[in-house]
């Protein structure tokens, strides 16, 4: 970005309220490398953005009047990273409250982690940082079922209902025998094998389909004009179990084995649901075949073994067989610190998977979105899309590239010419 | 060949049924590797050169024109990079594996959080699965902690990444651990405080003097009754072998500079990635500092690029650096270049990053006469890649350890094999 540029947008931001930071102008970027994520890269290329969303894309766009126009000065434009597999901002109660999993029990469904998220967390700071536009933060993996995630933009700075993304799909956390088995094990109390965490699974939605058709029945009999019925009462887990039932929740599981892997797939099967994503999903690949028939995506970590026993069989190569399987592969970060260099995991497909770059850059962009059902929202620049752009000095999928700034719908939220964190005026806390 | 018999030997006791380590050259025959851009380190890049190893060291660094000696094994490097091989300067590997934590692996008997200044971790190292996986990335020897549970929790070794048990530790007692930062504060026991921790070793240090002097407890025969603890300290203390002192944050590491004035310690700063305000009293006593870990998240009221940053800073003020992973988990020791990579994209020259993770360490670990650059008499570890040694996309096709061209397998590999052929699943309800 050249230095005449970063002078305007200084100008902009000292400005108490630009026309533009609401999204409602337009902006354009020229002459970057843009990598779409969907279609390719387009040398020279330039993006449109207006009202916060894409607009237009390619070799050149038309300059609306009075448009903000950036150039890109051959700085590499990517679409905003996303972590679809996230627990930052969990400390909404002060370090040390564990706020990841409610193991008071194994089935906690109508539980939201929304509702433990701290937005002014210093981790989403770090993350935006990172070119990190979006992410699905859910809960743990210590229950069967451990709750609902959330699907929100990083827009930090913003009150907490600016983040959560509208009409997302409701997406649930759960485990599969594993983690769940040792948590529970060592309370003495069920469920203390895998075996018997599928089985738990299994009576939790036989229990549900009782839910559901006593309330059909009820509904039914409303319809059919009966008077004074006494309605069920309301149980917010079944309730919530529902969802995944009728084919209206993605499911999310937590899963390292080959063999926790065939249960819960066995598990779908017999209840008609499909799993949307194994979350880790060491190994995977020994059954990637299976999982790709099931309909089921794969988000791993590329470079991480051993971690726990269960990821011990975890292998970088993992994406290459899943990918030749015909499964759809997406990459996470776990932790903060691999979340942070997300686009660098991402590089090491390259090397490992025999992915082109434009692939490496899908598997935590256009592939992550899938995970949150949003692809068709954010996830590629793609015209109608949510504006969410990445600027780059240096090769994002290499160790050197770095983040030069940060447009979530259109609005400009990170910038690292800017003092202090290079967050927008907004977005600052120091004075 | 007999050691290489009995690693095999060791290697399927690790993992039963896996493969036989089958050298790809023998190191009794000389290895020429040519037309490779070496990157030696010490003194520059050379393009279309040649090495020339003879038994286990380097004895020919040069240009086209070296002579290649008659009988020689030819590895064409055409299109390759070769430089040395990595040394992270701390991490676990060695000694942590699957799901076993460094804790649990320690070899000894006391309460966790007992100093145990006479321990080393050396009795503890094996040839762990990490040592197969992370060496086929080009780390070729590491720093092992001994972890930070309490203010002294032991000695470091210094290993190579070879098959046996008995010949991968070079030193045994690398260097003694003084701990001012995470977990040297014991729970339950004195000292629980980080101005315990400090008291600590002020006490400790005071009683070794005191005992060297000759004061202290005394047997019916009137001689000094001999103090494992203390005696253990003592070339420590002298300045002969380091120091580690492990410090993060500007307070932990400005008690450590501290307590190494006071008592006039030779010390080593270990961690130092949060470091801001003391960098020029590092600078200005002369201390190196094995930085790490990079990925450390710094402060709410740091950047988010002051971690990546420091590096550079600390090099620009003169401090002499390492760069590290700290690993204690799997898999991180294998990403030590990208640390180094993280390094050059926010101000660290090319050469000082490749230097950290190469003849720096080798230097401050005090093996800088035997490692750490592509030099004549040096100890051929040797990494042959297809590219930028720090970057992720470059893949690393050889690894040479002691002048042996070592097979290029691990379990990882193995499970790859296994499963990218099968075409469909091996695994069935």
């Amino acid at each position: 970005m050249s230095g005449k540029v970063t002078a305007v947008l200084w100008c902009c931001l000292l400005c108490p309220a630009p026309a533009w930071a609401g999204g409602a102008r337009d902006l354009v970027i020229t002459h970057a490398t843009v990598m779409t994520a969907s279609h390719g890269t387009i040398l020279d290329g330039s993006v449109w953005v207006h009202d916060g969303k894409i607009a237009a894309v390619g070799t050149s766009v038309t300059v609306p009047a009075g448009a903000l126009v950036i150039d890109g000065g051959g700085d590499t434009l990517t679409p905003g990273i996303i972590d679809a597999h996230s627990h930052a901002g969990l400390d909404a109660f002060g370090p040390g409250v564990q706020e990841v999993n409610e193991m008071t029990g194994p089935f906690q469904p109508h539980l939201r982690i929304r509702d433990s998220i701290n937005t002014e967390s210093y981790e989403f700071y770090q993350l935006l940082a990172a070119g990190q536009t979006s992410q699905l933060v859910l809960p743990g993996s210590g229950d069967i079922t451990g709750g609902q995630a959330v699907a929100l933009k990083v827009k930090f700075g913003r009150p907490r209902e600016e983040w959560f993304i509208k009409g997302a799909p409701t997406s649930m956390k759960t485990a599969c025998g594993e983690t769940p088995a040792r948590v529970y094990a060592a309370k003495g109390v069920e469920p203390s094998t895998p075996e018997q965490t599928s089985l738990m699974r299994r009576r939790a939605f036989d229990e549900t389909r009782a839910y559901m058709a006593e309330w059909a029945r009820y509904r039914a009999a409303v319809k059919a004009g009966a008077k004074k019925l006494v309605p069920p009462p309301h149980d917010l887990k079944l309730e919530a179990l529902s969802g995944i039932l009728n084919g209206t929740t993605l499911v999310n599981i937590h899963c390292h084995s080959a063999e926790s892997i065939l249960a819960e797939l066995a598990i779908a099967k017999d209840y008609g649901y499909t799993i949307r994503t194994l979350h880790h999903a060491s190994a995977a690949y020994k059954v990637a075949d299976q999982v790709a028939a099931a309909g089921t995506g794969i988000l791993l970590v590329v470079d991480w073994w051993a971690d726990s026993g269960h990821a011990h069989d975890n292998i970088p190569w993992g994406a290459a067989i899943d990918r030749a399987a015909g499964a759809r592969v997406a990459v996470h970060g776990e932790a903060i610190t691999e979340t942070r260099h997300l686009t660098q995991e991402a590089g090491k497909l390259i090397r490992y998977a025999g992915y082109t770059r434009d692939e490496a850059l899908a598997a935590v962009t256009l592939n992550s979105a899938w995970v949150l059902g949003l692809e068709k929202q954010i996830g590629s620049l793609d015209v109608g899309k949510d504006a969410d752009l990445v600027i780059w000095k240096g090769d994002p999928l290499s160790v050197y590239g770095r983040v030069q700034q940060v447009y979530i719908d259109g609005e400009l939220f990170f910038d690292v010419k800017l003092p202090g964190r290079g967050l927008p005026r907004e977005a600052r806390r120091e004075p | 060949m007999s050691r290489k018999l009995l690693s095999a030997a060791l290697w399927t006791l690790v993992v039963p049924g896996a493969y036989t380590v089958v050298p790809v050259a023998a190191a009794a025959v000389p290895t020429a590797i040519t037309h490779a851009r070496l990157l030696t380190v010490s003194h520059g890049v050379i393009d279309d050169g040649t090495l020339v190893i003879a038994d286990d060291k380097l004895v020919a660094v040069g240009g086209p024109q070296t002579p290649v000696p008659p009988g020689a094994s030819i590895y064409d490097a055409s299109g390759m990079t070769v430089y040395p091989g990595l040394i992270d300067a701390l991490d676990s590997d060695g000694v942590t594996n699957g799901a076993i934590n460094q804790s649990q692996a320690r070899h000894h008997e006391y309460p966790l959080g007992t100093p145990v200044p006479d321990l080393s971790v050396a009795t503890a190292i094996k040839p762990t699965e990490n040592i197969f996986v992370d060496r086929l990335n080009g780390v070729l020897n590491a720093g092992v902690s001994p972890g930070t549970d309490g203010p002294e929790p032991g000695q470091a070794a210094f290993i190579q990444f070879t098959d046996d048990r008995a010949g991968m530790v070079l030193a045994p007692n690398l260097a003694l651990v003084l701990n001012f930062g995470k977990g040297s504060q014991r729970k339950d026991a004195y000292p629980s405080t980080a101005f315990g921790v400090a008291g600590f070793f002020r006490q400790q240090l005071t009683q070794l003097r005191d005992y060297r002097s000759g004061v202290g407890l005394r047997g019916a025969d009137g001689k000094q009754i001999p103090d494992p603890r203390l005696v253990a300290l003592i070339p420590f203390a002298d300045g002969q072998r380091p120091i580690f002192a492990y410090a993060r944050s500007d307070a932990e590491i400005g008690v450590a500079l501290d307590i190494a004035q006071e008592f006039g310690l030779q010390i080593v700063l270990v961690g130092a990635s949060g470091a801001d305000q003391e960098i020029d009293r590092i600078a200005a006593a002369k201390v190196p500092v094995i930085f790490g870990s990079i990925w450390d998240i710094p402060g709410d009221a740091q950047r988010f690029d002051h971690t990546f940053s420091l590096p550079a800073r600390l090099q620009r003020r003169g401090v002499k650096i390492a760069i590290a992973t700290f690993s204690e988990a799997a898999g991180g020791v294998r990403n030590l270049p990208y640390a180094a990579g993280y390094a050059v994209a926010y101000g660290l020259s090319y050469d000082e990053a490749l230097r950290a993770i190469t003849l720096s360490p080798a230097e401050i670990l005090g093996f800088g006469a035997s490692l750490g650059s592509l030099d004549v008499g040096k100890a051929a570890n040797i990494v042959v890649a297809n590219g930028d040694p720090l970057d992720v996309a470059t893949d690393v096709k050889q690894v040479f350890i002691r002048g042996v061209a070592i097979a290029m397998q691990s379990p990882q590999t193995v499970l790859r094999d296994k499963y990218q052929k099968v075409g469909k699943s091996a695994v069935r309800n």
